[in-house]
């Protein structure tokens, strides 16, 4: 009788310890997006954005997928760490990342390296037991765990996103680029239903391989560099009609990153990384 | 009497705490509190289970510097391997710091670690990494990158690099 008891207890305890064992947030670190009341910055210069505690989180070359950042001119991927602060007001949330890059790759023609860009990448569903992959979520069609990834890029800076129609990855590939560069003249406009409004990509995610740009592209951004540094805005809505955005209120979220290094040959899945970080909406 | 009900309790005391971490992981500013998991055991493939090392029966705690198996899983373990795990096996690799949740790259040296699996549990690991129940780590997966051979010299380096023996079949 008594080893029965023991053997169902010892049972109930494996049941326990099996229980937990998917759980994410066991050594993340915590980002606070501050409430403010009035506008959020959308320059990523503001003064505004002194009220607001920065956290730097670590970044790795990502070595999970094919192609791995093995063969970048480093042999890995340059940018060890980002400076993140975030702001709402109730309506709106903006993300201020910030990062050492001693060269501004913004600028793609007749250069031998590709764009400067970093991407925040988020769980579209709140539920503690859907949590997706941190690399760019994973699933099937029958039980998608998607994310939602919002990447700017710094080609698209200072109006010249208005001429890469959406859906074109690198102007350069296939396309002619249609800025005079010092008249500053826009000409070649694309179609207006393939126009961008800003600099970022809203994107969803299913695994590596699977990014897909969203119809409706909600979420606009601003960067700069100087003095060997970064400086990129990103913010929407706190909430949209979209089934495939984020959707933020008050409480917890899981928030993961990627910088990419331009001068370092990083594209695509050769970029730097982080795992899954709790966000603390206030 | 008192034993049977002593034998009751216990366990359940300690079912209630295993399942009380899971309420806590709901409470977002406990995250500094909580107990760091260092390890993801599992019940491997029985395909995997049944495997053992094929280049030699010997712990490879034991074998020589110089053993070819060792030296050539050295070099790939350095290649690859240490980028995380660390030159020493450690788990503090130049790639470590950013490869946080749900674990950190695992540290070979930990009693919990390494030690308490056989071989053909570590060359599962190294064939299909992370990305999978009940992993979700960034454990890249090496099924293609290196031969049979290879995952077990890797393997014997590891175990030796780390100063532990596996578990025994």
């Amino acid at each position: 009788m008594l080893k029965k008891v023991f053997l169902i207890g010892s049972i109930v305890i494996m049941a326990g310890i099996l229980y937990n064992l998917p759980e994410v947030n066991s050594q993340g670190l915590m980002v606070t997006s501050k409430f403010i009341k009035g506008d959020i910055p959308a320059n990523p210069r503001s003064p505004i954005w002194d009220k607001a505690d920065g956290i730097t989180i670590p970044l790795s070359s990502q070595i999970i997928a094919q192609p791995r950042t093995f063969t970048l001119p480093k042999g890995r991927s340059s940018v060890r760490g980002i400076n993140v602060k975030s702001l709402n007001n109730g309506k709106d949330i903006a993300f201020l990342i910030e990062w050492d890059d001693m060269t501004e790759n913004s600028i793609l023609d007749d250069t031998a390296a590709y764009r400067d860009a970093v991407a925040l990448n988020f769980p579209v569903s709140d539920s503690e037991k859907d949590v997706p992959y941190f690399g760019m979520g994973h699933g099937e069609k029958e039980d998608p765990h998607l994310v939602n990834i919002w990447q700017w890029k710094a080609d698209l800076e200072d109006g010249r996103d208005r001429v890469v129609p959406l859906g074109a990855s690198y102007p350069g590939e296939g396309l002619k680029y249609s800025v005079d560069w010092y008249q500053g003249q826009l000409y070649n406009l694309p179609p207006k239903e393939k126009q961008r409004k800003g600099p970022v990509e809203d994107l969803n995610a299913v695994g590596f391989g699977t990014l897909t740009l969203q119809d409706s592209q909600d979420v606009m951004g601003k960067g700069v560099w100087s003095g060997g540094k970064w400086r990129v805005i990103l913010y929407r809505p706190m909430t949209t009609k979209d089934k495939e955005d984020v959707q933020f209120k008050k409480g917890k979220k899981y928030i993961a990153f990627a910088v990419w290094d331009g001068a370092n040959l990083e594209k695509d899945g050769q970029k730097s990384i982080s795992t899954w970080h709790e966000l603390t909406i206030e | 009497m008192k034993k049977k009900i002593l034998f009751l309790i216990v366990p359940l005391i300690f079912s209630l705490l295993a399942f009380s971490d899971a309420s806590a992981a709901e409470k977002g500013k406990q995250v500094k509190e909580k107990q760091v998991r260092k390890v993801i055991h599992y019940t491997p493939p029985l395909e995997y289970s049944r495997l053992e090392n094929p280049l030699t029966k010997a712990d490879p705690k034991t074998l020589p510097d110089n053993d070819p198996n060792i030296l050539a899983g050295k070099r790939l373990y350095e290649k690859t391997c240490a980028n995380c795990h660390g030159i020493r096996g450690d788990g503090k690799g130049p790639e470590a710091d950013g490869f946080v949740t749900p674990i950190r790259p695992v540290d070979m040296t930990d009693s919990e670690a390494i030690a308490v699996l056989d071989q053909s549990y570590v060359l599962w690991r190294i064939d299909e990494g992370g990305l999978g129940e009940p992993f979700y780590s960034a454990m890249p997966a090496w099924k293609d990158d290196f031969t049979e051979t290879e995952k077990w010299q890797i393997i014997l380096y590891t175990y030796k690099n780390a100063g532990v023996s596996p578990k025994a079949k």
